[in-house]
């Protein structure tokens, strides 16, 4: 389901599209494809079967109604990265509105909504913006021509004499203006242009600049609609007990103790979970918590605790692992070796915390079957819901809701699949919630990782050679059975090993392999997924090698990343953030690392309170190419250091005999405002090859605030104790 | 029972412990106040009860029988939002939102207590997490909030 950091810094975002219109009740509807082999094809038989429906039955991206409304069918889920607004803004962009007038709908899953990076209508990857902005350009784009050209027919006059402008289209001549409701109809029976050309950046007014998020308002007023507050009528509510370690099964329940709570209760058995319906959460939960379900564990549960987890990466790391990198001449490198140094690096599972629990709603009728979840994988969760319930994939249709978080929590497809199954045994609709227990001791985790870097140093102090071996937990056998019966991969997971090669700093002989561990849990992607440990590994690593060599660790870094631009140009603009060195008793760290297309550097001021880090300050500076909307790169940036932070101090997720110690806030703690450092982001602005549409055009924001962060505070760690942190949580107790 | 809830009197036929939150979201209606952990620790389902912010998750009914409560739906409107929600939008504190409106219920108690406030201290006592980060927004709304 999600591809490597290769194929994600790929540059779509310059492809070119297929424009088809459709006209019904007055409404005109567009919608696009990507160009290419195929396109044309698909849209032409689409046609010809009667798939009928707007667009030749290919959904659509943009709908003006007579109304005068827009709508903009964004398949990228809400998850508070703000792809709304960017959409809106997009939309508006083209249309000369203003980004408050354009209604942002979720696409159902549809092949034209299918993120390009995954092949699946997914939100991940820090995709969002490729995905949406290049089909909504070209389609407002070409709504813009239509309504003009509309205009022209109906004022019969040449189309260079009609202009569009706050809203309307105006007769240059006469000074008449129409609505572009008004002329929607007459739009909709011209023939669809294919010649589109959305405004270039330089003609942007919108975009590029800071908006206010079109939906804040009503998430202050407690208006949103997230999925945990939807509700239809005669729905019953479902409260679940996951069986208790991983591949674990369902032998039987005794509904006795849960009807005594609630006598209407009912309790829907599944394979690998118990549903007890009620109508209301709140009996739900108390009556499942009653259960005593007899659960089939396997035998390699009992065993798998923290110190197992510890130990197969150990052993990971031992054994000779698949060649992932191998750059430089490593001759040279042996030659020029003067001195060693071997650091040994651990991160433990993490689970995501979304402050809204997973939750789903389903409805299932003989005909149909409908779902309303914050989901991030629609398509996925179409089929699986189809699958579980052996219906057609057609016949199940995903509305999708805005989610409070996620950070890669809802790519799982579990609570929608048991909210499917819990509908369909109960004749009624469901919504069906995890507690928070239930979230956390039965997430997708960060898998726990380790890794050895063994450094040559020259006479210099400088490094010359870099050989570094991971031990992760192949992601792309993730969640569907943890019993491990694939033979080893005979290639590196793409994420297991994202951002720990190509190294931005020249290092001579540089190598990397990769082990698979099995530890034993399901793991999946948590925002920013191998760079959250890739970057803390290495960029320790560069810090570690300066306090040897008794150099600046910022000094080392320009010295090594002559051969990279791009990263120096960030890492000299995060230390110009400093007015002046720290003040007596503070120390700073600093870490730098490009993921998802953009480059991040973050500099930490600490100083030690009885030896815990005191978190003052943070600088960042990220150059992400064009800065779609400014403001939402800054706080994407201030969010993303604060979920880093917040893992390097406290997060931890501990196993023992199979099943998930952490079932709440008080042990698995989340950064508190009070813990929190004031964060200033800078923004550098786009270079002349992102502004041409280059492949570094757009960066992803949604997750490359992350890496940095726990790294920027072990060096800091590290500046003020002189002791290197090789194991995290800092805070463990 | 009768409850009292937004200057509404409003009767609710539910069980004396179940839990504020769930009378709120599922008996009444108001969606508003989140739930996010259940033991009173994460902030989400932040009400007033007398005006002074009280986690709802572990408020049993039969606690605020008599009491005046304010939920998120009974502070600020559409046309005019509350000041916090003002400062709030202007420093474009939501991300996800979900934490926001314990956030804002937390804030509005606070700065009635304490309108001479110092905005870090404030911030330092809202006692709501949010995972999004947002933190160094609220403190730029706090800061607006101090000035106007």
């Amino acid at each position: 389901m999600r591809a490597g950091p290769g194929v994600v810094a790929d540059n779509r975002v310059s492809r070119r599209w297929v424009l088809r219109g459709s006209a019904a009740a007055g409404a005109l509807t567009l919608t696009c494809l990507v160009a290419g082999p195929g396109a044309r094809d698909a849209l032409a038989a689409s046609d010809a079967d009667g798939a009928a429906g707007p667009s030749g039955g290919f959904g659509p991206w943009l709908r003006l109604t007579p109304d005068g409304r827009i709508a903009a069918i964004s398949p990228i889920t809400e998850i508070g990265q703000g792809i709304d607004t960017l959409v809106a803004t997009a939309v508006a962009e083209e249309l000369s509105l203003s980004p408050a007038a354009i209604s942002v709908v979720a696409a159902p899953v549809d092949p034209v909504h299918r993120n390009p990076f995954f092949d699946s209508q997914v939100t991940g990857g820090s995709t969002g913006a490729k995905v949406v902005l290049g089909a909504l350009q070209f389609a407002a784009a070409g709504l813009r021509e239509m309504l003009l050209a509309a205009a022209a027919a109906r004022w019969d006059c040449a189309q260079s004499a009609c202009t569009i402008a706050d809203g309307r289209i105006r007769n240059a001549v006469t000074g008449a203006a129409l609505s572009y409701g008004a002329l929607a109809a007459e739009a909709a029976r011209l023939p669809v242009p294919q010649d589109v050309r959305p405004k270039r950046p330089g003609d942007w007014v919108l975009l590029g600049r800071p908006q206010m998020r079109i939906d804040s308002a009503a998430k202050l007023r407690g208006q949103l609609v997230y999925g945990i507050d939807f509700a239809l009528p005669g729905m019953l509510l479902g409260a679940v007990l996951n069986a208790p370690s991983p591949g674990a099964r369902l032998r039987n329940v005794d509904p006795a103790p849960a009807l005594a709570i609630a006598a209407t209760a009912r309790v829907v058995e599944l394979p690998a979970a118990v549903v007890v319906l009620a109508e209301s959460f709140w009996t739900a939960g108390r009556a499942a918590e009653a259960l005593k379900p007899d659960w089939d564990e396997i035998a390699a549960a009992a065993a798998l605790d923290d110190e197992l987890v510890s130990a197969r990466l150990a052993a990971g790391l031992q054994a000779p692992g698949l060649p992932v990198a191998a750059r430089g001449d490593a001759a040279a490198a042996d030659a020029a070796v003067r001195d060693r140094l071997s650091l040994s690096f651990e991160v433990p599972l993490l689970a995501h915390a979304a402050m809204e629990p997973p939750n789903a709603t389903a409805s299932v009728t003989p005909d149909r079957v409908d779902i309303w979840a914050g989901t991030q994988a629609q398509e996925a969760a179409r089929d699986a819901v189809a699958a579980a319930l052996g219906r057609a994939p057609a016949s199940v249709h995903v509305h999708t809701l805005p989610a409070g978080g996620s950070f890669g929590r809802s790519l799982d497809v579990a609570p929608v699949i048991q909210a499917a199954l819990a509908a369909a045994a109960a004749g009624r609709p469901v919504k069906l919630i995890w507690s928070r227990a239930q979230d956390l001791r039965h997430d997708l985790y960060r898998p726990a990782a380790a890794c050895r870097i063994e450094i040559g140093l020259d006479a210099e102090g400088l490094p010359v050679r870099w050989l570094q071996a991971l031990a992760v937990p192949d992601m792309r056998q993730a969640t569907a059975d943890f019993q491990r019966n694939q033979p080893p991969a005979a290639t590196p997971d793409p994420s297991a090993v994202e951002g720990a090669a190509p190294l931005p700093y020249a290092v001579g002989r540089h190598e990397l392999t990769w082990n698979d561990v099995d530890i034993g849990m399901p793991t999946g992607w948590w925002r920013s997924v191998g760079h959250s440990f890739n970057a803390w590994f290495m960029e320790q690593a560069i810090d570690e090698i300066a306090h040897h060599a008794g150099r600046d660790p910022v000094g080392l870094r320009r010295l090594l990343l002559r051969d990279s631009p791009r990263h120096l140009a960030v890492l000299d603009a995060v230390q110009g953030m400093w007015a002046a060195p720290p003040a007596a008793g503070r120390f700073r760290g600093t870490a730098l690392h490009e993921s998802f297309g953009s480059v991040v550097a973050q500099s930490l001021e600490i100083s030690l309170a009885d030896g815990r880090p005191v978190l003052h300050h943070l600088n960042c500076a990220v150059d992400c190419g064009i800065a779609l909307d400014p403001d939402s790169v800054v706080a994407q940036v201030q969010g993303g250091a604060l979920f880093g932070l917040t893992a390097a101090l406290h997060g931890r997720i501990r196993v023992r005999r199979g099943q998930v110690q952490d079932s709440n806030f008080d042990s698995y703690r989340l950064l508190a405002a009070r813990e929190a450092p004031s964060v200033d982001v800078h923004v550098l602005p786009a270079g002349a090859a992102a502004l041409a549409g280059g492949p570094d055009a757009i960066g992803g924001v949604g997750e490359c605030g992350v890496p940095p962060a726990a790294p920027a505070l072990c060096n800091a760690m590290l500046a003020a104790t002189g002791k290197a942190v090789r194991r995290l949580p800092l805070l463990a107790t | 029972m009768e409850l009292l809830v937004n200057a509404t009197v409003r009767t609710v036929a539910a069980a004396g412990d179940k839990p504020l939150l769930w009378v709120l979201r599922e008996d009444l209606g108001l969606t508003g106040t989140k739930y996010g952990c259940g033991i009173g620790r994460c902030g989400a389902c932040m009400v007033h009860v007398e005006g002074v912010a009280t986690p709802s998750c572990v408020l049993p009914l039969f606690a605020v029988e008599g009491l005046a409560i304010t939920t998120i739906e009974g502070i600020g409107t559409a046309d005019r939002p509350h000041p916090v929600q003002q400062a709030w939008l202007d420093a474009g504190v939501s991300q996800c939102g979900y934490c926001q409106t314990g956030m804002v219920m937390s804030a509005v108690s606070l700065l009635a207590g304490d309108r001479e406030g110092d905005p870090q201290a404030i911030a330092e006592r809202l006692d709501v997490l949010c995972r999004c980060g947002s933190y160094p927004r609220i403190a730029q709304a706090l800061d607006l909030l101090a000035v106007r």
